[in-house]
């Protein structure tokens, strides 16, 4: 597949993930990696070394958390299996360079869609475990020469790491604009910002 | 700084707060620029899918049932309206989506449009266009205005439709002057394209305006697309023409304006009328238009450094009743000077700068305020009463419905369900008893304004100086109930008034005053 087809099929898997996630009412994603590159980057943990994220938002629970999403438009499962250690493995790195930049805990969250599984389904339950976690940060190597590995901090971001499998008949079961509309303003989810 | 460089800066952040706020700043301010006339709201949403970032309205409009609105979507660039599916998603809405970049604009003259396309209110466009076309509102501010340019402005948001780009919005503002719409299908044809049913009426009968202004019609018969003009387009329409040589103007046209908007609305953009001379619009419309209140105060001009009524101040003559006709308060002794200079002043109807921002016109030195809008004038605090003598002689031919009368011993109120005759029976009661009577306010009766049926009350305040319609009453009935009666001291004869009208002989042998008998 052409590059500029690969990429066009690409940006219309964020746009149909974004259009999905924001008419869930819990989460608003205003940034993606095609239209605010900059604002779409986490530094890692390796010096000078960025994560790109293809969105980037908040959830609009009371915490408002920061969410970052990596989606993946596939018709097969192709080589989703190690990309999806390498999210997990950069979900570890970016919350770890961000608490030491920070001097606290970013509670940021991550998301990893897909259009077509993959993986073991048995298996299906133990892919955001903080046993895959730790595997997937010691086989990526996202560990500067000098730093272990954080336990405690793997089992977080473990629990912070979602996988959503999603069919394009969802489109079909989402709210359209004018009904999220009259939901969001019933909902107020924005009230404890305002 | 253009909208485009503006928003250029306020992208050049890495804090999606800051982001968010500086380019949603500097959006509201443009479209402000846009339409003075509009109220944008901002909503907590940035780009989402199905959430506008702004909803504008129109609030305030005279004969408009619900208050107009339009949602405005912002985008990073054409490429993400496409791939959003925005078109599709919000075809079926009157949405405004603005991108913030214009890059990736060839998406779309690339793509066919298709008839539901067409029937479309949605608009697509983007920073570079909006702020070309905001950019013709200012620099109109400077020399002679392309008045079809700034309705394309004043326009825009409410009525702009399908996809403008840069290159549009110049094809759009390029149009100019007053014939370009007669006998020029394609620029019908681009307004029709790029602006919704209304909207393109709202133009081109405004081109259609212009053109009657300066040529009228033999038969007063005007082939019109009806229905009334909006505050954005008055804005601009009503300033244009009367900045214009009076003589240009068709006799048959200020009358004809008078049917587009009603006073109110003339109240409503009042600052933009600010020092301009509206008298041939007033007179026209002095009949017709309706007004609550009308006020009667010393002229004082503007270089004494407060342009405000000796009587605003609270002039201690004014509180004391004149209990004698011979004890004259030294005030009205100011206002018979007055009266002597009358024919020589100018009479201009205008909203002057000053502490009231009523409509005002100076007779002499005194200075009449009219307005529909009550807020705009609340009289003096005065607590002065007439005399039943004093009143009496400035009643003329108007009809007399109630007469409050205290006295020292007993108040009387005698009204025309009691008594026909009301003057008859106040004079009675003031001859009859042995006792000194005062009169706080009297209402009379005129007919409707306008077309309308029946009357209308007006109460004459006599303590505030104010004429207060019940209902409304005619500009001109309230000019004279506020003129002949409230200044009851030194009352303008009907002459006077009538030429404050601007009305011939003829007309003031047929005064709208009801007649005295029933």
């Amino acid at each position: 597949m052409p590059d500029e087809e690969t990429q066009e099929k690409g940006r219309d898997g964020v746009r149909f993930t974004r259009r999905w996630l924001e008419a869930t009412t819990f989460i608003e994603l205003p940034w993606t990696a095609y239209d605010s590159k900059r604002l779409c980057v986490l530094p890692l943990l390796k010096a000078g070394k960025r994560k790109k994220y293809d969105l980037r938002g908040r959830f609009l629970h009371e915490e408002r958390q920061e969410v970052y999403v990596e989606n993946k438009a596939a018709n097969k499962a192709n080589n989703q299996t190690a990309d999806y250690r390498e999210f997990l493995a950069n979900a570890y790195s970016t919350t770890a360079k961000k608490w030491a930049d920070l001097g606290g805990d970013p509670q940021i969250e991550y998301i990893f869609v897909t259009s077509h599984p993959f993986g073991k389904l048995a298996e299906w339950s133990q892919l955001s475990t903080k046993a895959v976690m730790v595997e997937a940060v010691t086989q990526e190597g996202v560990l500067p020469n000098d730093v272990e590995i954080d336990d405690e901090l793997a089992g977080l971001v473990a629990e912070r790491c979602w996988l959503l499998v999603v069919h394009p008949k969802q489109e079909r079961l989402t709210l359209d604009q004018a009904e999220l509309q009259t939901a969001l303003r019933a909902l107020e989810r924005k009230k404890y910002t305002l | 700084m253009t909208f485009t460089e503006a928003l250029y800066a306020a992208q050049d952040t890495d804090d999606p707060s800051a982001y968010i706020d500086r380019v949603k700043n500097a959006v509201q301010a443009e479209l402000e620029v846009l339409d003075l006339t509009s109220m944008i709201e901002r909503t907590s949403y940035f780009n989402h899918t199905a959430v506008p970032d702004f909803i504008v309205s129109w609030p305030g409009e005279s004969g408009k049932r619900d208050t107009p609105r339009r949602a405005v979507f912002l985008r990073h660039s054409y490429r993400s309206i496409a791939s959003e599916g925005d078109e599709h998603f919000l075809g079926s809405t009157d949405a405004m989506i603005m991108a913030i970049r214009s890059a990736g604009k060839k998406i779309f003259t690339a793509t066919a449009r298709g008839e539901a396309a067409a029937k479309s209110r949605l608009l697509l466009t983007d920073s570079e266009a909006v702020g070309l076309v905001a950019d013709q509102g200012l620099s109109s501010n400077s020399g002679d205005a392309n008045l079809l340019g700034d309705l394309i402005r004043a326009n825009f948001i409410r009525g702009a439709k399908g996809r403008i780009d840069r290159s549009t919005a110049s094809r759009l503002l390029d149009l100019n002057g007053t014939d370009t719409l007669e006998g020029e299908p394609t620029v019908t044809d681009l307004i029709a394209a790029t602006f919704s049913e209304d909207a393109a009426a709202r133009i081109s009968r405004t081109a259609q305006l212009i053109d009657i202004a300066s040529e009228g019609t033999a038969d007063g018969n005007f082939d019109l697309v009806g229905g009334q003009l909006s505050l954005a387009e008055m804005r601009h329409l009503v300033p244009w023409l009367l900045k214009r040589d009076p003589d240009t103007i068709h006799e048959t046209f200020w009358p004809y304006a008078g049917t587009l908007f009603s006073f109110k609305d003339l109240e409503a953009i009042r600052d933009d009328l600010s020092g301009l001379d509206l008298t041939p619009l007033i007179i026209a419309n002095a009949d017709r238009w309706s007004a609550k209140r009308a006020y009667v105060g010393l002229a004082i001009e503007p270089d004494d450094g407060e342009n405000e009524s000796a009587r605003d101040q609270g002039n201690e003559a004014d509180e004391v009743a004149d209990e004698e006709d011979e004890g004259v308060p030294d005030a009205t002794s100011d206002v018979q000077v007055a009266g002597a200079q009358r024919d020589a002043a100018p009479r201009r109807w205008g909203f002057h700068p000053g502490s009231l921002s009523a409509l005002s016109v100076d007779v002499g030195n005194l200075r009449l305020y009219v307005a529909q809008n009550g807020t705009l004038l609340k009289g003096r605090s005065g607590s002065s009463s007439a005399t039943w003598e004093r009143v009496k002689e400035t009643m003329g031919s108007t009809r007399l419905r109630r007469v409050e009368l205290r006295g020292i011993q007993s108040s009387v109120s005698i009204n025309a369900e009691q008594s026909p005759d009301v003057q008859g029976q106040v004079s009675k009661v003031t001859e009859s008893f042995d006792d000194r009577y005062f009169i706080d306010a009297v209402t009379v009766r005129y007919r409707a304004p306008g077309d309308k049926q029946g009357h209308s009350d007006v109460d004459i305040k006599f303590g505030q100086n104010l004429a207060i319609a019940a209902d409304s009453a005619s500009i001109a009935d309230i000019t004279s109930a506020a003129l002949s009666i409230a200044e009851y001291r030194s009352p303008a004869s009907s002459e006077e008034v009538d030429a404050l009208l601007g009305r011939t002989v003829t007309a003031i042998q047929a005064p709208t005053a009801e007649p005295q008998s029933d």
